[in-house]
Formats: C-alpha cells, sequence, structure tokens
C-alpha cells in the first residue's frame, strides 16, 4: 500500500515537472487582444504558408509585439494599427502592383521581453521564411529584433522603437518612419524655450528643469536627447534620474527632485511608473510648475483615468496624429482607422496605433507596388526613392528617409491634458488649443 | 542632511517595509516549518491583488474592506493547492521536486491570470490615492501607513501566535526536529496544512494592502517575490521575526540608496545586500545556524 502510494506520487510529481517545463519551454503564443481580433493568423501555427514568392499567393507579413508582459497595452495597439493598414489594403484589392495584386497575411508573434522578440524573430525568419518583419513597440525590444533581422538579411520595418540607436547603428535592413528620441528631445527643448519660459517670465538660464526617465533604451534615450538639446539653450539641468519602469516605489526620486525644486520637470517614462510617480509627488507634496512629459504615455487614457483631475494641466509630447489640420482626405481616413482600431482593441486611436498603422500603410501603398518582387534591395531602392511631404500620411508625418534610414520628416506636437483629454496646443501649425495652466496650481488649490 | 527629509526617508521607507514584511514573513513560515521554498509565493500575492480589484470594481467593496473575503479566500486557495501539489510533491522526497512544482505553478498561475484578466494592467480608484497624512513637515501617505499599521499588526499576531498557541508551538517544533515532533504525538500532516494556508494568506493581504498604491498584472508578483527573497535571507530562513526587522531594512536600502545613489541602482544595492549576507551571515541576522541547509534528515 505504502509502495504503491509512494509511486503514485512520484508519477504526479514527474508529470506535474513535464507539463510544467512544457509549459515553460513552449513558443510564447500570441495574448488575446481585449477584443476579438478576427483575420490574421496566430504565429503559433505550423508552417503553411510560405512567403508570396509567385503569382496568386498571399504576401506574408510577420510580426512581432509584445502582446503580454508589462508593455502589453503599448504592444497590441501598434499591432492594431498594423493590422487596421493590411485590413485595408485587402479591401481594397491587395497590394498594387506586386505580381498584379496580392493579398496580405500579416502573422503576428508575442515578444513580451527584448530576448522573446529576438527568438520569436529568428523563429519567423527561420521557419516561416519571412522576409519583412514589422515590430516592435519598445525601443530595447526593437534592438534585439532588428539585430536578429539584420543578421539574416531580413527587413525590419520599424513602427515604435523611438532611440537614436536603432538609426545610429547604420543597419542596412532597418527602417524607422515613426518619430525618435531626438525628435523627443527637439520638440521638449522647443516648446520649453518658445513657450514655458515665457509664460513662466524666466530666461533659459535661469530655468531649471529635472528629468526622470525610465532606465531602458526609450527612456534613457529620450532623456539624454531632451537634456542635450536643454544643456545647448544653457538651461540648468538640476536633476537627472533613472530607474526601472517595473519599480513599486519611486518615493525617493521624488524626494530628490522636491529638494531640487525645479521649474520643469520632464519625465521620460512609461504609463505605470509615471502615474505612480505622480501619486507619489502628491503624496510627497512635491510641487512643480510645468511637467512637460517625454512621450503620449505620460497622458495615457489610463494615466488620466487613475489620476484625475491631478492629470490635468500635464503636457507630453506625440506624433501630430490628433491634429485638425489635414487634408479632408486624409482625416476620412483617420477617422475610418479609429473605428476599426477600436474594434480590434476597445480603446481609441493612440500615439502606439498610429506608429502602426503608418509605416505599414506606407510599405504597402508606397514602396511595394512599385518593387515587384519581396527581394530586399529592391526594398531598400524603392523606400530611398521615397518622397512624401510633410502632412501627408494620418500621423501628420511626411517621409524621407536618410542614409541611416531615419525618417527626417517624422514631426512631433506637444499636447496637453485639458479636461480629462489630450490636445495639440504647440506649435501652430497643428494647435487646437492654446496652453494653459503655466503654471499649475499647487497640490491643496486642484 | 537637512532633518526633515531624513525623517521623511525614514517614513517613506517603513511605509514600504509594511508590504515586503507581510509577503515575507509568509514566505519564511512556510519555509522554516514545510522546507518548501515557494517560489509562486508572489503569484498569490498577484492572486489578492486581482481579487481586490475584482471586488472593489464590480462589488463596490471598499479595498481594505475586501480583506474579509480575500485572506479567507487565498486560505482555501492554498489548502488546495497544498493538498494537490505541495504535499504530493514533498513526498517524492527530492528537494527539486519540491523547487520545479513550485515554480513551474507560478508560470501556470501567471499564465492563467494572463487568460482571465488579459495583460493590461488593472488599478482601483479610492478616496486615499494621494492623500497624506501630516507629522508636522513630514508626510506619510495613508496607503503607506495602512499597509505599515497592517503588515506590522499580522506579523506580531503571528509571532505570538507561534509563541502562544498549541498549533504555533507545534509549527516551531516541526520546524526544530520533524520526527521527534512526529513521536510526540503532533498532526504534522494537519500542521504543513495550516502553515502552508497560513503563510500563503499572508501574501493574499499584501497584495490588498498593496493594491490601492499599485497595479496588477500577471507579472506583478514576480516583481515583488525577488525583493521578498532578499528579506527572507537578509532575517534568516524560518525565522519571522526576522523578516520583520529584514522587511524594514531591505525598504530603507531601498528609499536610501534610491536618494542618495539614483532609483536605477536600487535594485543592485539590495541583491548586493543580498550577496553580502550570503557571504558574511549565511543564516542571517536571525536565522539558526545551518538552516541554510535545507532538505530533510
Amino acid at each position: 500500500m505504502l509502495k504503491v502510494s509512494k509511486l503514485q506520487a512520484r508519477v504526479v510529481g514527474l508529470l506535474v515537472v513535464v507539463a510544467l517545463l512544457a509549459v515553460a519551454c513552449a513558443p510564447a503564443e500570441p495574448a488575446k487582444p481585449a477584443q476579438s481580433a478576427p483575420a490574421s493568423a496566430p504565429a503559433s501555427q505550423p508552417a503553411q504558408a510560405a512567403p508570396a514568392t509567385k503569382p496568386g499567393e498571399k504576401l506574408l507579413l510577420c510580426s512581432v509585439y509584445p502582446l503580454s508582459g508589462s508593455v502589453a497595452e503599448g504592444g497590441t495597439d501598434t499591432w492594431a494599427g498594423a493590422q487596421v493598414a493590411v485590413d485595408l489594403i485587402n479591401e481594397a484589392g491587395g497590394v498594387k502592383g506586386l505580381y498584379g495584386g496580392v493579398q496580405v497575411e500579416l502573422l503576428r508573434a508575442d515578444g513580451p521581453t527584448a530576448d522573446a522578440v529576438a527568438s520569436e524573430t529568428e523563429r519567423l525568419i527561420s521557419q516561416r521564411n519571412c522576409k519583412i518583419i514589422l515590430g516592435t513597440y519598445a525601443s530595447s525590444f526593437e534592438l534585439a529584433g532588428s539585430a536578429v533581422a539584420e543578421r539574416n538579411k531580413v527587413i525590419w520595418w520599424g513602427t515604435g522603437g523611438a532611440t537614436g540607436q536603432l538609426t545610429a547603428r547604420g543597419y542596412k535592413y532597418y527602417f524607422r518612419t515613426v518619430d525618435s528620441s531626438p525628435t523627443y528631445g527637439a520638440t521638449n527643448a522647443g516648446f520649453i524655450l518658445d513657450v514655458v519660459a515665457k509664460k513662466l517670465n524666466k530666461a533659459p538660464q535661469d530655468l531649471k528643469v529635472f528629468i526622470t526617465y525610465e532606465d531602458s533604451d526609450f527612456g534613457t534615450s529620450a532623456a539624454k536627447a531632451t537634456e542635450a538639446d536643454l544643456k545647448k539653450a544653457n538651461v540648468k539641468i538640476v536633476g537627472f534620474e533613472g530607474h526601472p519602469a517595473t519599480t513599486n516605489d519611486l518615493s525617493s526620486t521624488v524626494l530628490k527632485a522636491k529638494a531640487a525644486a525645479p521649474d520643469i520637470l520632464v519625465p521620460c517614462t512609461y504609463t505605470l511608473d509615471w502615474t505612480l510617480f505622480w501619486r507619489q509627488a502628491k503624496e510627497l507634496n512635491f510641487y512643480v510648475p510645468v511637467v512637460n512629459g517625454c512621450a503620449n504615455q505620460n497622458m495615457d487614457p489610463n494615466f488620466i483615468k487613475a489620476a484625475g483631475k491631478d492629470a490635468e494641466g500635464v503636457f507630453a509630447n506625440d506624433a501630430p496624429w490628433q491634429s485638425e489640420k489635414m487634408s479632408a482626405e486624409l482625416l476620412k481616413l483617420k477617422a475610418d482607422v479609429g473605428a476599426r482600431l477600436t474594434k480590434y482593441t476597445g480603446r481609441p486611436m493612440s500615439g502606439p496605433s498610429v506608429r502602426g498603422f503608418v509605416p505599414t500603410y506606407v510599405l504597402l501603398t508606397e514602396i511595394l507596388p512599385k518593387t515587384g518582387s519581396l527581394e530586399a534591395d529592391k526594398i531598400i531602392d524603392a523606400a530611398m526613392k521615397l518622397d512624401l511631404p510633410l502632412g501627408s500620411t494620418i500621423g501628420g508625418w511626411g517621409v524621407k528617409y536618410d542614409e541611416k534610414h531615419e525618417n527626417t520628416r517624422a514631426t512631433n506636437a506637444m499636447y496637453q491634458i485639458q479636461n480629462g483629454e489630450r490636445f495639440i496646443v504647440w506649435p501652430q501649425q497643428y494647435a487646437t488649443k492654446e496652453p494653459i495652466m503655466i503654471p499649475l496650481p499647487t497640490w491643496d488649490k486642484r | 542632511m537637512d532633518a526633515t527629509l531624513l525623517g521623511q526617508m525614514i517614513i517613506s521607507g517603513l511605509a514600504l517595509g509594511g508590504v515586503y514584511v507581510l509577503i515575507s514573513v509568509g514566505l519564511t513560515l512556510i519555509f522554516g516549518v514545510i522546507r518548501v521554498i515557494n517560489f509562486a509565493h508572489g503569484e498569490f500575492l498577484m492572486i489578492g491583488m486581482y481579487l481586490t480589484w475584482l471586488l472593489v470594481t464590480y462589488f463596490k467593496f471598499d479595498p481594505y474592506a475586501s480583506l474579509v473575503i480575500v485572506a479567507p479566500a487565498v486560505f482555501l486557495i492554498a489548502v488546495l493547492v497544498y493538498l494537490l501539489i505541495i504535499k504530493r510533491a514533498q513526498s517524492g522526497g527530492s528537494f527539486l521536486v519540491q523547487v520545479f512544482a513550485t515554480f513551474g505553478m507560478g508560470i501556470m498561475i501567471q499564465n492563467s491570470a494572463l487568460m482571465a484578466f488579459s495583460a493590461n494592467f488593472k488599478t482601483i480608484e479610492t478616496r486615499y490615492a494621494g492623500a497624506a497624512i501630516l507629522l508636522g513637515p513630514i508626510r506619510l501617505s495613508v496607503t503607506g501607513a495602512i499597509a505599515f499599521a497592517v503588515g506590522i499588526t499580522l506579523a506580531i499576531a503571528l509571532i505570538l501566535f507561534l509563541q502562544k498557541t498549541y498549533q504555533g508551538k507545534a509549527m516551531r517544533a516541526i520546524a526544530q526536529d520533524r520526527d521527534a515532533a512526529l513521536l510526540m504525538g503532533i498532526n504534522v500532516d494537519r500542521i504543513y496544512l495550516i502553515t502552508f494556508a497560513l503563510g500563503t494568506a499572508m501574501a493574499g493581504i499584501a497584495g490588498v494592502l498593496l493594491m490601492p498604491s499599485f497595479y496588477a498584472t500577471p507579472t506583478v508578483g514576480s516583481v515583488i517575490i525577488l525583493i521578498a527573497f532578499v528579506v527572507v535571507v537578509l532575517g534568516g530562513f524560518g525565522s519571522v521575526p526576522g523578516a520583520v526587522l529584514a522587511g524594514l531594512i531591505v525598504a530603507m536600502v531601498e528609499t536610501f540608496s534610491g536618494f542618495y545613489l539614483e532609483s536605477k541602482f536600487k535594485e543592485m544595492t539590495y541583491f548586493l545586500l543580498f550577496i553580502l549576507i550570503l557571504v558574511v551571515r549565511p543564516s542571517g541576522l536571525m536565522g539558526v545556524r545551518g538552516t541554510e541547509e535545507i532538505g530533510h534528515k
């Protein structure tokens, strides 16, 4: 009897270990987006559709996004943007000019960490024979994935990574269409010098700026770009503090900022750490007259919901996609894209979804129709010849790649949270509202 | 150094320490008595957070009132987990089986949460968010004050329980010598069950206390559990008073290193502390010498 129960226990134990190892080692499945997504086949399906190399076949476009993990919301939004671009093209008859018009299939793989993005990229290339990979959301993830693509001579079509390092590497097969950390830096500095300094009645050299950033590639690069641009104008940087984005306490950073008594706080963070920082700033009564966020995370709907009225007046940098100063045709397209995005994610259009949509749409409407095939060299050639003026995409951007494959026409604008919504307040060419609440009221007056 | 700032950092550190204490006492208790290092301990904190979120969002509970439901619920889940997994893994005899079983269980719980709640983070809105108690010029967040008060109270209650009650004494007896305790007529199986469920419920309670000031994601447990391991090693594996002291010390180290160095170095600082303890005093501040060598005799 004793023997049997011991044996049973061992068998169960072994089964548990085997099952758990199987779970641990299984390829990451894509997480379900908030609303069920039709169309695209999950990446974990067995290989069946080879990339379109002949007429009549589907064109296989591959993608890696963080669909689970701490940045899954941004990752899912970006993926949805790419998927909507594919849907629009397919409904319009596929990619014109490529083998006389082909339908597109977007494969998606889940990359919740930089390592996972690299290994999924490897898998997509070696097992699915992908020729073009779209991705991804976080800079550090995109650095890892695009390095694998470069090694395999596969095009990595950048849709979200912001760090300047991505293009500074001079990769042959990497292209970035979206805004980057140098753009964030220039917009932050431009707005601070052009608007904030005047409203605070201070000369640039009398302004004190405290920069806090999440310490992965995105936050670090955006913070450094902002610091460099502000230093050029002799603005005093009174703090430059990094933290891990997953931290559960930022009171020490808040106290340090409080001790430095800055005029302007520049957070280059993700949404969760920013929400935590701002709540602890209130708890510790850290008052700062102006908050100039580095990116859309600083005015994310989740932040606005969590902070409530405390979110009012916060400025943040993003692509000028929300501008109404666009051609009627683009405004119509933007509305259509917005409605389709909501069907996938349950959320309205966002910075990340625009960064997923625009590069994919440009690739499918402006580049692939001109190449006649999926050969990397032909794609690079067609991309380098592309010349779209500012304001010709729903992101507000134009497209002109430089020799490092950086889009020189990916401009940014400054937004502000007013009455729980975000509006462009600078520069004039995109602005729909005036910047207000400079300086912010103290915590007890909100 | 400005005295107000120093006082503020100590208060902020203590407020942070409450949750660390609570999650670590459970972990160290389970180790001390059952000799299982529960790698899924953080996942029970995550379960506590999601249960709180559900109660607050759908049943309009006050987050702290949800304690009365979340603590027993996590206790019951832990009873099931003990009977279905821990007990069987333990009777296998191999320490490796326990490691794989709890580690794998953690992955399963994480992925179940991912399926149930998606990867998007969940927060709750409370009227205390951002509110602070003024102690002269020093500010103590309401959520931190409650976490500290509840954390320390429960830890002291647990120490008294271990000292004064029959069950507590039986737990300590088993921790000292399992075979002798068995010979003295202590129902070891039952005490194991109670210990595991009690220690795990502490993690669930820590989840409730954390929810008003933090957010729930499927991976939140794995972030916090790393800190809990540092606390448990510093306090001494198996020592509940040690975990209380160490929880507060680690929180202080985190706050001070965040201020004097930079927040991005705070993880490095407490892991350096972790390595240092392992080298200098492997049994921890209040651990019994030899407890670091785990496994049955």
